[in-house]
């Protein structure tokens, strides 16, 4: 066991290295859903309203794509379908950061060169972080049974969702021990183990999706493509749904043990820092368009927009094809037609497209802050340091990044309405008509990302040490009330904080153009007064 | 030492706070031109910080700071057209080549000497087709000294540049300094190491808790200072401690080590020599020894 020598030691650093980290990640987490499910007890809380619930959810395609596959008429499946896409997001990232934190970040920044020459054995480094994901995935788990059994949830069904949701962190954290051994950078390591995460919700999704409606209309059965997915794994166990299927629990468990096999071997023969895709020699000259302006941010992201580019078009494409089969399940649901009725204005297929273009505004705000956020790695680092003590004036670098960050993220907004357009138009006919409508509608959330974006160049100005954190729960912030704003019936003025509050929702809604004046003129008031404070502070460097 | 030549650098009474830290306390700082300046003073005393007010990245508290007789501050931009800066730990982007940063570097300064970039590549011996994330240290500072050096600049502001370098490279550099130095250019040279500071600089300024402790001409420095004496008297030399010139005296038998100041030294001899003198070496001090005394005497 010489290569295992050292692991408890390792372990007990990684917890006080994580230990506000990881107990405020799992609080906040099991807060959102003891929050969440009590009050989904509240909204349904007699049998006809679970059934109209499940009556006009259940034939949702982007319902079925977000949330999964309504598996029977039961409290405990609303709570899920209610809630997946967030727990999924959150447990999986955090298991793949917090893996890839405590392995390749270490090489990569020289921390593993002196803890190896230490007495610690090859792979301790792998077993404690491996063990460290076990334990946060274990409280989790922990967590989750408490929250829903102090909901009065059926314990069956409790235990089997939790230990479910629970393995497929773990699931997730073994794949990111794999994607450490395979690249030299962490970057890559946790953005392949991000890919992975992504390409396995789409199967999901769209196994569900393209599911078969029961002949009741409560419920779907997944597609195949939903059992080629770890995640489709965990949502198939249907554990409220009274056809349980816990085999699917070995597959996970399968799934976990060969990927763990796979990161030890591949461990064991390579070098510490080394790995099995290393980086090829590059050019010894900078190409001429790296001496433009805004060539050095372009570099710095371009990875970032054209995989942004490729999967928000990929998303807008697939909501366009579908959106027309939409229109015609509700057309024979006399009850959904009512509900929708009462919601608002506009067709189904407009609700959904107003739905599904608030949720990729949100998103590409996400991208435009990790964009803005970069400014703080460079200045930390020194790098910005060493650009401004050329002939570049701190003006013209901020400028560059918040070109960047508007444009591509405008772009990348308009090109999603754009394919969500095309597609529609060529399935219902009259293609200028809709690629146009829908780029157009898709452009009101444009204000209320520019107001993010420009809070984001305030608070690099006002605050550069904890603008990163900031500026992240900022956005979760806006994702929190967006999501469950409503459902948890939040006061106004807290629903007022978010900008996106304030989009109309087009094209289900008439346009008002007032609050987009209001908040592009927010936008450009933030950006101006960012610029002018980050230019009398000091740098700072760590 | 004329005063008719120009001051590149001018700084008089700098004071930088951090919150309650204090980080300069009146600090000064003079280099003329066409001079090298050594900046000396051990880890934590203020010389990046010296450094990053000069190319206007701090706000300085109080005191007065000057680049070519302007504000580094304000007129940072224009200030920056006529220096190059090389920051002693340098982390660079991952994901770029040791070549393109070098171009990009250049290219922001104004231009590329792509003979000398050749040479200096061939002298330091970096491959510049290697992503910066490959590269050690020592490498990466390479990246950033031919950036530097390619550029024709007429500072140079180096702060600790060759802290991860091998002798090889360091000799390489040291050829570099003095054919810039040649060349009438200014370089302000913050250094840990003290060898290669004798080596290259014509003044130093020695600090010390973001306080000046010592500047000057380094040959003058060195004698103004103390000489280190070592002497065996027929003789006890008891009479040595009650002469007030006479520091850090060790006394075993009748052999006596200390220092005296310079121009004492004709006295102390006079006394010595009453003593009956066996053995007497005398060294003025060298750069290390006035680094030491700064620090060891003042702590205490």
């Amino acid at each position: 066991m010489n290569a295992l020598k050292g692991t408890w030691r390792l372990f007990l650093l990684q917890l006080r290295l994580d230990r506000v980290k990881v107990p405020l990640w799992v609080t906040i987490t099991i807060g959102i859903i003891y929050v969440t499910l009590d009050q989904l007890k509240l909204a349904y809380d007699s049998t006809e309203q679970v059934l109209l619930y499940a009556s006009t959810t259940a034939p949702s395609i982007v319902t079925r794509l977000l949330g999964g596959a309504l598996t029977g008429p039961s409290i405990g499946e609303i709570t899920i379908i209610e809630s997946f896409l967030l727990i999924a997001l959150l447990v999986c990232l955090v298991n793949i950061f917090l893996v890839v934190r405590h392995t390749r970040k270490n090489e990569e920044e020289g921390r593993s060169e002196i803890i190896s020459s230490l007495i610690v054995g090859r792979q301790a480094g792998l077993t404690s972080t491996l063990l460290f994901a076990f334990l946060l995935n274990t409280l989790f788990t922990v967590g989750l049974i408490a929250v829903y059994t102090m909901n009065h949830f059926p314990l069956e069904g409790t235990l089997l969702y939790s230990i479910a949701t629970g393995l497929m962190g773990m699931f997730f954290a073994s794949v990111a021990a794999v994607t450490a051994q395979l690249f030299e950078n962490s970057r890559s390591a946790s953005g392949v183990a991000a890919l992975i995460f992504t390409v396995s919700f789409l199967l999901r999704g769209l196994g569900d999706a393209f599911g078969t409606l029961r002949e009741s209309g409560l419920g779907v059965e997944s597609g195949f493509l939903s059992y080629l997915s770890p995640l489709g794994w965990v949502t198939n166990t249907k554990p409220f749904s009274g056809d349980e299927q816990p085999w699917l629990l070995g597959l996970i468990v399968g799934g976990i043990v060969l990927l763990i096999i796979g990161a030890y071997v591949l461990s064991a023969r390579r070098d510490v820092a080394g790995s099995t895709f290393t980086s090829q020699p590059g050019k010894s000259h900078a190409p001429s368009y790296l001496l433009k302006r805004m060539g050095l941010v372009w570099r710095l992201h371009r990875t970032a927009f054209i995989s942004w580019l490729g999967a928000m078009v990929i998303m807008g494409t697939m909501i366009g094809a579908v959106a027309d089969e939409f229109d015609e399940l509700i057309a024979g649901n006399d009850q959904m037609r009512e509900l929708l009725a009462a919601i608002g204005g506009g067709t189904p297929t407009d609700i959904m497209f107003s739905a599904t273009f608030a949720i990729s505004g949100l998103a590409l705000a996400g991208y435009g802050l990790q964009i803005l956020t970069r400014m703080q790695s460079e200045e930390g680092s020194g790098r910005t340091e060493l650009l401004l003590s050329t002939p570049l004036s701190r003006f013209s670098w901020i400028l560059q990044y918040i070109l960047f960050a508007t444009v591509s993220t405008l772009f990348i907004l308009c090109a999603t309405g754009l394919s969500a357009g095309l597609a529609y138009g060529i399935i219902v006919g009259d293609i200028w008509h809709h690629t146009v409508s829908l780029s157009m509608a898709i452009m009101v959330h444009a204000p209320a990302i520019l107001v993010i974006l420009g809070f984001a160049v305030l608070l690099f100005g006002l605050a550069p040490r904890f603008y990163v954190p900031l500026v992240w729960s900022m956005l979760t912030l806006c994702l929190l009330i967006y999501q469950l704003g409503t459902l948890l019936d939040l006061p106004e003025w807290i629903m007022n904080l978010s900008p996106f509050t304030h989009t109309p929702a087009v094209p289900s809604d008439a346009i008002t153009f007032t609050p987009l004046w209001i908040m592009s003129a927010v936008a450009v008031g933030l950006c101006i007064v960012g610029m002018a404070v980050y230019r009398q502070r000091n740098l700072t460097t760590t | 030492m004329s005063t008719t030549q120009e001051n590149i650098i001018e700084v008089k009474g700098l004071v930088k706070k951090f919150g309650r830290f204090t980080a300069l306390n009146g600090l000064d700082l003079t280099v003329r031109k066409g001079e090298v300046h050594g900046f000396l003073g051990p880890n934590g005393s203020g010389k990046s910080t010296t450094i990053r007010i000069l190319l206007g990245q701090l706000r300085k508290n109080a005191g007065q700071a000057s680049l070519f007789g302007q504000d580094p501050w304000h007129d940072a931009v224009k200030l920056h057209r006529r220096l190059s800066y090389v920051p002693g730990d340098v982390d660079l982007w991952p994901n770029l080549t040791g070549g393109e940063v070098i171009d990009l570097f250049c290219h922001l300064r104004g231009g590329i000497d792509k003979r000398r970039r050749e040479q200096l590549l061939k002298d330091f011996q970096l491959d510049p087709r290697k992503k910066c994330r490959t590269y050690s240290k020592g490498n990466r500072q390479k990246v950033a000294l031919i950036a530097a050096l390619a550029t024709d600049s007429e500072l140079y502001i180096l702060d600790e540049p060759t802290s991860g370098l091998d002798p090889l490279m360091e000799s390489v550099f040291q050829r570099y300094v003095k054919h810039l130095k040649a060349e009438g250019k200014t370089i302000l040279l913050s250094s840990h190491i003290l060898a290669e500071v004798e080596a290259l600089a014509d003044t130093v300024t020695i600090i010390r808790s973001g306080e000046t402790v010592e500047q000057g001409d380094l040959d003058h420095l060195r004698h103004l200072g103390q000489q280190a004496i070592t002497v065996k008297t027929v003789k006890k030399p008891t009479i040595l401690h009650k002469l007030t010139s006479i520091h850090n005296l060790k006394a075993t038998g009748n052999t006596a080590h200390f220092t005296v100041d310079t121009d004492q030294l004709d006295e102390v001899i006079r006394q010595l020599s009453l003593l009956g003198i066996q053995r007497l070496t005398c060294e003025p001090q060298s750069l290390e020894d006035l680094f030491i005394k700064h620090y060891s005497n003042k702590e205490t």
